[in-house]
């Protein structure tokens, strides 16, 4: 029994350092087994099936996909000043972190759809104060969605409904161009009445770093709370950060001054995959589920 | 031996033709997927345990340790505060090689990791959802456990899985405490684990286990501290058999190919047919494939020259299907309900792997822990409400397939939960609680209505002559001839007797009757079902 009442203690002082947080019972960890309804939402009408598969709209899966992610920290209190849940307003601010992940995948698994290839972008920022029920969990960062873009009008109907997803249906396109030793990845992206932004990601095709992220996104309305766990595997460029640059127009958050020059960090992501789990809460402080 | 286990079990399968079992495989290679659901896999050449709540267990037996095994003590530190989650690397690292060992005997709870490496290896899992992943032989575990989880807590991560092939992960950063597990090696390469207590046979200084210990140092003048952890890793060569159960936090195990037996779904992306070249042959077209039911994926393998695509025969009981978000006809798929006799050799064989499996590891599981499962609780209140029921109804009440049902039932039985009775062409499923092991015959006869009501009209009619019993039940519309055989069946089965008097015979119970709890039950089923 001492072994194993050190052993907890061991687990303890892990959770408290925050490198191996994981909790049974408080955690938003992920679930067990998706869930299963006996019909599908649409989209595809097909012959009555005695039984069907994963539709449960709190788990997605994206397989074969690319990706890239650059992100920008604003002099403190100089940068824009998304809404954020009751309860969540920053105490003080080191810098104002606005990040943008996007993905393009050759399948998106999510509820009743099975479909592909289907491109993301998702806008995000650093500019909150979480409970601590809310941090509870293993994951590498966490932020709050600021947009979440899709180029599928079903999907993003979807996502809307069901997860009162602040979805923006947009275009979003990406390519690669080969120069000399640089490999340039541009993402380019708009919403109708607004001009493209676009992102151009360079490295060294120097040969593939396998990594995993764990991001957690939360996002809300006006009496709900979600915490998305997404586990992400990915190649990098030897695991070196590079640059992006280009321009970003509205609506996005970075050029919510007038200003649409961006220059920061920024990686393409290759052998992109990722698995999310979504839980919902009745309260904002990750109590009531 | 095994010729005869083997003819028993085949013929066992046999005598059970499940309604809507593939009569075809389909050959696919595809993405890197998931699987859902109770899962049997066999042909494993590794397995990594770990566990890090209190509910987590896990129990070994029966290894020996050949060349003395070797310490590895690594201390980790890590803090809190305004510095929360940095860890700093390994500061300290020496190796302690000790004696030698037979029979290890090592059970852990709570906090632990244990890795097995060897031939022959299966895994039986209660309720998982896996990740199927293709693995080389420097990262089979970086690759597909976080690392950010899992170090520093457990066993040490190189040179691990050999060559490459296939690997499942589950768990990984998140609790999975429901899930069972056995798990079991026909030999045993190596052992490497930590906070694992051990015992020996033979032994007195049996390796006691791989220590763990914690620390906290507060930093003065700050609100920041420093945790350190030190392990002591414990590997050595092992061999012979080795089997465990338990239940885990995240599992992970694979080797070059596997055999898996899927009871629940399987989410295969962007497939394609195996065998491009075979124009006859079913092909997905690089859709998904999502599929429900009892699943066979019978030498899983990656694609060689691949890094993210694996290759599979599909087959099994498939009660739902999907290419993308269309939904198929499984017939269309995988063939009609022809059933396993049609299914021919191949069919066999898979089956009898995925059998073969479960026979070989659910003798691992209690009782208790068989009856944890939903699904089979529900099918031991069943048969305990209605003993001598057949797979048939069984199959009906529950609302499980018959593939499930089989796979199930299984577990009841090799747990000796339930015991099958072979009766004619028929299998009658009873509690295996002794009250049935002499009558059960006369069980099954009198769940048959009109043997019931025969027997019940003898019972109340003590010495009543044929002629009184041929009368009465062809006033309720039966003609005498079918009394008379119903009649020669109850005596058949000794549960009427008969006595002449003159040139009448009389009918009572016989002496050996069911007992009265038996007829109950059956009176309530009986009443339940009209």
């Amino acid at each position: 029994m001492k072994i194993a009442r050190l052993a907890y203690a061991i687990c303890a002082i892990a959770l408290l350092a925050g490198c191996s947080g994981n909790d049974a019972s408080d955690s938003p960890g992920l679930e067990t087994l998706p869930g299963t309804v006996s019909e599908p939402t649409s989209p595809t009408e097909g012959p009555p099936a005695p039984i069907t598969v994963n539709t449960s709209p709190f788990n997605f899966t994206l397989t074969g996909c690319v990706g890239a992610e650059t992100g920008f920290t604003w002099p403190p209190g100089t940068g824009p000043h998304p809404s954020v849940p009751p309860g969540w307003e920053p105490a003080f601010r080191l810098g104002d972190v606005v990040d943008l992940e996007m993905v393009s995948c050759e399948r998106v698994a999510w509820g009743p759809f099975e479909r592909g290839p289907v491109s993301m972008l998702f806008e995000l920022h650093g500019q909150f104060n979480s409970p601590t029920e809310c941090e509870r969990g293993d994951w590498n960062r966490f932020r709050m969605l600021n947009s979440w873009w899709v180029d599928d009008v079903e999907l993003a109907a979807f996502m809307q409904e069901e997860l009162a997803l602040n979805t923006t249906l947009g275009r979003l396109s990406h390519e690669v161009l080969t120069v000399g030793p640089i490999r340039e990845v541009i993402w380019t992206w708009n919403i109708d009445g607004h001009d493209d932004s676009t992102v151009t990601f360079r490295d060294h095709q120097r040969g593939p770093f396998k990594s995993t992220y764990a991001h957690r996104i939360g996002w809300f309305d006006e009496s709900r709370l979600f915490v998305m766990d997404m586990a992400t595997s990915f190649q990098l460029d030897m695991g070196n950060i590079g640059h992006a640059t280009g321009r970003m127009e509205r609506p996005m958050m970075y050029s919510s001054y007038g200003i649409s020059e961006y220059a920061s960090r920024g990686t393409a992501l290759d052998s992109y995959e990722a698995t999310a789990t979504i839980h919902p809460y009745e309260d904002f402080a990750c109590g009531e589920s | 031996m095994r010729r005869v286990l083997a003819a028993l079990v085949i013929s066992s399968l046999l005598a059970f033709v499940p309604e809507g079992l593939a009569e075809e495989e389909v050959s696919v290679e595809f993405h890197e997927g998931a699987i859902g659901g109770e899962l049997l896999a066999a042909d494993i050449t590794w397995v990594l345990l770990a566990g890090w709540v209190p509910e987590a267990r896990v129990a070994l037996e029966g290894v020996s340790v050949p060349d003395g095994l070797t310490f590895y003590n690594r201390t980790f530190a890590t803090t809190q505060g305004d510095l929360m989650g940095s860890r700093l690397p390994v500061h300290s690292s020496s190796e302690v090689t000790a004696g030698s060992f037979s029979g290890v005997q090592a059970d852990a709870e709570g906090f632990f990791s244990l890795f097995l490496k060897g031939q022959g290896g299966q895994v039986l899992i209660g309720a998982s959802q896996s990740s199927l992943r293709v693995y080389d032989g420097d990262s089979c575990l970086a690759a597909i456990i976080e690392e950010r989880q899992w170090n520093p807590y457990l066993v040490r991560q190189e040179d691990k899985c050999g060559s490459g092939g296939v690997s499942l992960a589950e768990g990984g950063g998140h609790v999975q405490t429901e899930s069972d597990l056995a798990f079991s090696f026909e030999d045993v390469l190596s052992i490497e684990w930590l906070g694992v207590r051990a015992s020996c046979d033979n032994s007195p200084n049996c390796v006691s286990s791989g220590a763990v210990r914690a620390r906290q140092f507060d930093i003065p003048g700050t609100e920041e501290s420093v945790g350190t952890v030190d392990t002591s890793h414990v590997a050595f060569r092992a061999q012979g058999p080795a089997k465990g159960s338990g239940h885990f936090s995240a599992i992970a195990f694979g080797g070059p190919s596997l055999d898996l037996h899927v009871d629940g779904w399987v989410r295969l992306p962007l497939a394609e047919a195996a065998d491009p070249g075979c124009g006859s042959c079913f092909n997905p077209e690089n859709r998904t494939v999502w599929a429900t039911g009892e699943l066979l994926l019978e030498d899983l393998r990656p694609v060689p020259g691949r890094s993210d695509r694996l290759q599979t025969r599909m087959s099994g009981d498939v009660q739902a299907f999907r290419l993308d978000e269309e939904y198929m006809d499984p017939a269309s798929i995988f063939g009609s309900k022809a059933g396993f006799v049609a299914a021919g050799a191949a069919g066999v064989a898979v089956s009898w792997v995925a059998w073969k499996v479960a026979a070989a590891l659910v003798h691992r599981l209690g009782a208790e822990d068989a009856l944890t499962h939903p699904r089979r609780r529900r099918i031991h209140e069943y048969v305990h409400e209605n003993p001598g029921t057949t797979f048939r109804e069984l199959s009906r009440a529950t609302g499980l397939s018959a593939g499930n049902l089989r796979h199930h039932l299984s577990i009841l039985t090799r747990t000796k939960v339930l015991v099958e009775h072979t009766h004619r062409s028929t299998v009658r499923i009873f509690p295996n609680h002794g009250r049935y092991d002499d009558n059960w015959r006369s069980v099954v006869f009198l769940r048959e209505k009109p043997l019931a009501d025969l027997h019940a009209f003898v019972k109340e009619h003590d010495g009543c002559s044929q002629s009184d019993i041929l009368d009465h039940f062809q006033a309720l519309g039966w003609s005498r001839s079918t009394t008379q055989h119903r009649l020669l069946k109850l005596e058949g089965a000794g549960l009427v007797e008969t006595r002449p008097r003159g040139r009448r015979k009389l009918y009572s119970l016989a002496s050996a009757r069911p007992p009265v709890h038996t007829l109950q039950v059956l009176q309530r089923g009986l009443e339940a079902q009209s």
